[in-house]
């Protein structure tokens, strides 16, 4: 990354580290947060994803890999409501929420980032900070009859915010004008600032170099020991998974083919053909 | 059976017509990603010069030969070359805006060149029109109806050949396949793309020849209503599919034939339902048709790899200059009023209460395109909902004309919410063309009832009356006041809307919808909301514009409104409120100023086609040209005054596409490589 944002990613992990925020919810009894129950998906003929099941406890990391067009996004589409599951479902706190639309999901913790980032091109990082807190937050109506001003708490919000994840140098820039690894950083906090009980990030490293790769890395880990949040994470990278998550799932055309720790799956046969094309 | 061919048959060369513009929409628009309104336009111009040349004694012949086979294409290379070519990487909006900028100017270029009188149709090719040539089952074909499938016969087939051959057919097949992946081959996409026009635009030529002579006299109107049905043939076939664009342009052509035969003639179905079939069948595609819903959205491998929007500009002028301007606009402002309502001749204070009311309808505009990011075509026929509900409630109730601007107002929201929801899942072109065939739908369905539009001579409306004080026509400085209020507050509440939470929330659903959802924002209720609004908006302006003229019809909110308004304002700024103020007061003061040019540049036409050809920069100063002037301006006044750089100087654009903004400290891709791994 730029000089500038190596500064400020020192920074944000010094901000993240050993604080804690009360009542995080890690491991609050183990108990499940998010259960995909047979979920099947169809493109044109083709199942994106075919009869998976994954299990998300409160404050968990899962590890989501497998090779390119496995179906890892689309199981992600299918959890955050933008695809419709054609059979199956999702369970989330104990409810069924299939026919959920994305912003209640969004609403009642579940936040995500986009493999293709979907960052606001006119807004700058702090806007888009604040428009994230208050979308999670209150209806359209409320919206047509406040003010833009903001009220001292979100601004606290917000700027706490920024702090923490070391964009305060940049937080009054266009995202636009931004390089890629702020722009992930950015998308990160801004899913964060929803106050998600899970998070699903796709692939936040894709595309970016070596030490922007290491900081994602290290905020990710830091972020979610200070809120405790779940997180499914989908991610290329099998170095970055393995510092991050508990377990992994492995998924291969469609179907979950392997579930464990990660070295035990790494070891399995079916997981080494998926990704090497022939069993090592 | 014989009854069913005989009404069937007669509407085939309609369909002809319909599917010839319908196979060139297609490929403009599958090879270059222009969806080009522009064709009504193109059609209407060689069915103009034909007829012109027929009307001087020059043989169809030679005068076809010119407007079709010389005229067109040459049209075709222009737009392409001199607009099109220019703006292929351009957002959805600017490309739509530029088309309908070239469809609102081109009718109007030619009756400012050759006078707006009356004229007839000209005669077909080359067949007799009154002699029947064989019969087809017991239905008489006569030298129109054959001439017309004849000509379309052959076209097509050229097209279908060319399509199929190696060189130029396989290229453009490509094209229609990916562009993307076309360039890559390195295959010189200009070439593909200047063949696409030439060949679409002689079809387009082609088939308002064909239709001219079937409508009793010759009116861009028609020619109108031949590009939406061409666009719901284009439809049938999702924009993508030439054979499909043929079987839809023949179906439509049959369904109006059998509509015409089978319903009885003065029935609600035959006045109401029938005009409206393309209409709506384009709506009801655009809605259940996924592939067409997800036209942005395309397949296409390479989609990711197209060039961002440019960036918006953020300007930054010297706190004094600022001080300095705004003031001065202030002190103009209270200079104007205080003139307006003491020494300013009556006429003139007509003409800018007008302005004014302009404004009101402008500022719907604003809302929905400039700060919702979608681009609405049927603000007019909102605007006529506020008007027409006012008259009504005036004529039959007796209701304060006032209250009932009121009512409209509601009424207009409500249907503006109404219409809201089919158009949720659309956004884009999609959305655009269901705007449009929305707006036609009210031109075609509902106005022409008397009970919505009054009665061909106009619907009267009164001035208001509130006690002793009265806005009638010797006052009209005081409905000058009542005008600016309603502005003022309109203004107030754009800009509530704007600063506040709801404008961030569209600031990120032009973003990414997608980013918005995933952050909490409801998508659909904050569309339904902007909708709505907007069209209270309109439906306000709509209301009092009725009740200043006294009189309105339905042709005073036809959809050729909603196009010449959005081509305005996005001349003047579709940003800011301003934008609509000045557009509004530009709009009538610059017809006003034209209107002492003698003879046909005095008619109002010229203003239009001025705005229009304002539009066509949209692409390259999406801020408004007219912003984009006044910007530079204050920056040389800025240089000057102050004596000192320029500061926030914009990003120098390129009209291909946008020069992403150089970052000194970033040696990174920037976000908007949207790199994606694997
Ligand atoms: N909108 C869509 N329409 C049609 N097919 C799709 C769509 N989205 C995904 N697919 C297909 O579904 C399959 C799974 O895609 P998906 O994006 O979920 O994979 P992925 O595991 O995220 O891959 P990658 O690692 O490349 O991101 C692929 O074959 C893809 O082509
Ligand atoms: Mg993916």
């Amino acid at each position: 990354m730029s000089s500038e944002a190596t500064r400020v990613s020192a920074g944000s992990e010094l901000a993240f580290r050993g604080s804690r925020v009360q009542g995080a919810t890690m491991g609050e009894g183990g108990g499940t947060l998010l259960s995909v129950r047979s979920v099947t998906k169809t493109f044109d003929g083709i199942s994106a994803v075919q009869d998976v099941s994954v299990e998300v406890g409160h404050g968990e990391l899962v590890g989501l890999v497998g090779p390119n067009g496995a179906g890892k996004t689309t199981l992600f589409d299918c959890i955050s409501g933008r695809l419709r599951p054609d059979r199956g479902h999702v369970f989330y706190e104990g409810s069924r929420i299939d026919h959920w639309p994305v912003h209640r999901r969004a609403r009642a913790g579940i936040a995500r980032t986009f493999q293709r980032m979907e960052l606001f091109e006119e807004l700058t990082v702090r806007e888009h900070l604040l428009v994230a807190d208050r979308a999670h937050r209150g209806g359209v109506l409320g919206a047509l009859v406040h003010r833009g001003q903001q009220r001292p708490a979100e601004r606290q919000r917000v700027d706490a915010m920024v702090e923490l994840f070391g964009l305060t140098e940049v937080a009054d820039t266009l995202v636009s004008a931004l390089p890629l690894g702020t722009c992930r950083l950015v998308e990160l906090a801004r899913a964060m600032t929803c106050e998600p009980k899970l998070l699903l990030a796709d692939e936040p490293s894709s595309g970016l170099g070596e030490r922007d790769r290491d900081h994602i890395t290290a905020v990710l880990r830091d972020a979610q020991s200070h809120w405790g949040m779940a997180m499914l994470l989908v991610e290329h990278d099998l170095a970055m998974v393995s510092q991050v998550v508990d377990r992994i799932v492995v998924m291969h055309l469609g179907r979950v083919i392997a579930s464990g720790d990660y070295q035990t799956v790494m070891a399995d046969p079916e997981v080494r053909r998926a990704y090497l094309g022939h069993a090592a | 059976m014989n009854t069913f061919l005989g009404y069937a048959i007669p509407g085939i060369p309609f369909g002809c017509t319909y599917a010839i513009v319908a196979i060139g929409l297609v490929l403009t628009y599958q090879t270059t990603g222009v969806f080009n309104f522009g064709f009504g336009a193109q059609a209407f111009a060689s069915a103009f010069v034909y007829t012109v040349l027929v009307g001087r004694g020059i043989g169809t012949g030679i005068s076809f030969v010119i407007a079709v086979l010389v005229l067109a294409p040459m049209l075709g290379v222009a737009l392409d070359r001199l607009l099109f070519r220019h703006i292929a990487s351009s957002n959805t909006v600017a490309k739509i805006v530029s088309s309908v900028g070239v469809l609102v100017a081109i009718p109007e270029l030619l009756s400012l060149i050759f006078g707006n009188q009356t004229r007839f149709a000209p005669p077909q090719l080359f067949l007799n029109q009154a002699s029947v040539y064989f019969h087809l089952g017991s239905t008489p074909i006569n030298g129109l109806e054959l001439e017309t499938v004849i000509m379309s016969v052959a076209i097509v087939g050229i097209v279908i050949a060319i399509l199929h051959s190696r060189g130029i057919g396989l290229e453009m097949r490509a094209a229609v396949e990916s562009r993307r992946m076309l360039e890559l081959h390195g295959v010189p996409a200009n070439r593909v793309v200047g063949f696409a026009w030439v060949l679409s635009s002689t079809m387009a030529g082609l088939a308002g020849v064909l239709l001219a002579p079937q409508y009793p006299t010759l009116q861009a109107n028609d020619f109108a209503i031949l590009l939406v049905a061409a666009i719901a043939a284009a439809a049938v076939g999702s924009l993508r599919s030439v054979p499909l664009a043929l079987a839809g342009g023949i179906l439509l052509g049959v369904i109006g034939g059998l509509g015409a035969g089978y319903f009885p003639p003065s029935s609600i179905w035959h006045t109401g339902l029938l005009p409206g079939i393309p209409f709506l069948l384009l709506a009801v595609l655009l809605v259940a048709a996924p592939r067409l819903r997800n036209l942005e959205t395309s397949n296409d491998p390479l989609a990711s790899s197209d060039p961002p929007p440019p960036p918006p500009i953020t300007v930054t002028r010297a706190p004094e200059l600022d001080r300095l301007i705004k003031g001065g606009g202030r002190v103009l402002a209270v200079v104007a009023v205080v003139s307006v309502l003491t020494w300013v001749p009556a006429n003139w204070v007509f003409v800018l209460t007008t302005g004014l009311v302009f404004s009101v309808v402008f500022l719907s505009i604003t809302l929905i395109t400039g700060m919702g990011g979608q681009l609405s075509l049927c603000q007019a026929s909102f605007a006529g909902v506020g008007a027409f509900t006012a008259g009504q409630l005036a004529l039959h109730f007796g209701m304060p004309v006032l209250l009932g601007i009121v009512v409209g107002t509601v009424v207009a929201g409500i249907i503006g919410a109404v219409a809201a929801l089919p158009a949720l899942r659309l956004r884009g072109l999609p959305l655009a063309l269901l705007t449009l065939a929305f707006a036609l739908l009210a031109d075609n369905v509902a106005f022409p009832a008397s009970w919505i539009g009054g009665p061909l001579t106009g619907l009267n409306v009164p001035r208001p009356q509130v006690g002793s004080l009265s806005f009638a026509t010797e006052s009209t400085r005081a409905f000058f006041v009542l005008a600016l209020v309603v502005l003022i507050l309109c203004a107030l509440v754009v800009r509530f809307v704007q600063r506040g939470t709801i404008g961030s929330y569209l600031a990120a659903m032009r973003g990414s919808p997608a980013g918005a959802a995933a952050i909490g924002v409801n998508l659909n209720s904050t569309k339904v909301l902007v909708f709505s609004l907007s069209a209270c908006l309109a439906g306000l302006g709509g209301g009092l514009y009725a009740s200043l003229q006294q009189t309105v019809t339905p042709a005073d909110f036809n959809y050729e409104f909603s196009l010449v308004f959005v081509v305005v304002v996005v001349t003047t700024g579709v940003r800011t409120i301003e934008g609509a103020i000045q557009a509004g007061l530009g709009f009538v003061v610059v017809q006003q100023l034209l209107s002492y040019l003698p003879g046909r540049f005095g008619a109002g036409g010229l203003a239009i086609v001025l705005f229009a050809f304002g539009a066509l920069t949209y692409a390259s100063h999406p801020e408004g040209v007219v912003e984009y002037q006044k910007r530079q301006w204050t920056q040389r006044a800025e240089r000057i005054l102050l004596r000192r750089a320029p500061r926030g100087t914009p990003p120098a654009m390129s009209i291909a596409g946008g020069a992403v903004p150089t970052i000194h400290h970033s040696l990174q891709p920037s976000a908007r490589d949207r790199v994606e791994s694997g």
